[in-house]
């Protein structure tokens, strides 16, 4: 038996859980500001959104309401450790 | 290029894959699937978070093999079964669930922004955490990475 949890959750990101009583298959996005994995169990869940980079993310950091998407931190720290590494540190 | 890796652990708090990047590219993570192999002692859930480190630790080396058998090796290096952890990172624990020895429980990113991203930064990665033991299981993780 296969459970598909939310509308239209086999067109987007999900995690599959096998279980003893069937698979039950939940949508998810990646927070775009900080990365973790959010489950959305139910479409009508409360959930963050963007609307400057105009991706979902997660409700702590829906609620710093600032856009810092999580590959311009990625770039940052990649800076970060180029300049440590030309230092020699 | 697309790659797997699988690494497992019967021991906690220790990791059972990482996912090593270099300074040349950033890899992506595309798909997880958490299993444990064995037969089940007792039926409580085992723990694994998903991290991200800056050094690597000491790991029995695993080689990525690639979805296309015309693919050179991969750039990215992994290992498995951690005998010295990787300096994790406070706060960027990206997947935190207790599963069922019974259950398996697979992620997979449809949507390229849903894709976990590491830094093109040597000995800089993702590394899976095997945080608590229900009992006594091997755990696996098998990890889908693009380069």
């Amino acid at each position: 038996m296969t459970r598909v949890a939310g509308r239209g959750a086999a067109l987007r990101s999900f995690v599959e859980k096998c279980t003893g009583e069937g698979t039950i298959t939940v949508p998810c996005f990646t927070c775009a500001h900080c990365s973790t994995i959010v489950e959305v169990p139910d479409e009508t869940e409360e959930r963050g959104f963007c609307v400057q980079c105009f991706y979902s993310v997660c409700i702590p950091c829906g609620a710093l309401n600032r856009c810092t998407p999580f590959e311009k931190k990625i770039e940052a720290y990649e800076n970060k450790m180029r300049f440590r590494a030309s230092l020699g540190v | 290029m697309i790659f797997k890796a699988t690494g497992t652990q019967t021991a906690a708090a220790k990791t059972l894959l990482t996912l090593i990047s270099t300074a040349t590219i950033r890899p992506r993570l595309l798909a997880a699937v958490y299993s444990q192999v064995g037969a089940i002692v007792l039926d409580s859930n085992w723990q694994v978070q998903g991290k991200r480190f800056t050094a690597a630790g000491t790991t029995t080396a695993v080689t990525p093999t690639s979805t296309d058998s015309g693919y050179p090796a991969s750039t990215f290096t992994a290992g498995a079964n951690a005998t010295v952890e990787p300096t994790y990172t406070a706060n960027t624990t990206f997947t935190d669930m207790g599963i069922n020895p019974r259950n398996t429980y697979r992620w997979v990113a449809y949507d390229p922004r849903d894709e976990i991203i590491k830094p093109s930064t040597a000995a800089n990665g993702l590394g899976f955490l095997l945080n608590a033991l229900g009992g006594a299981i091997t755990a696996q993780v098998e990890a889908t990475v693009m380069q």
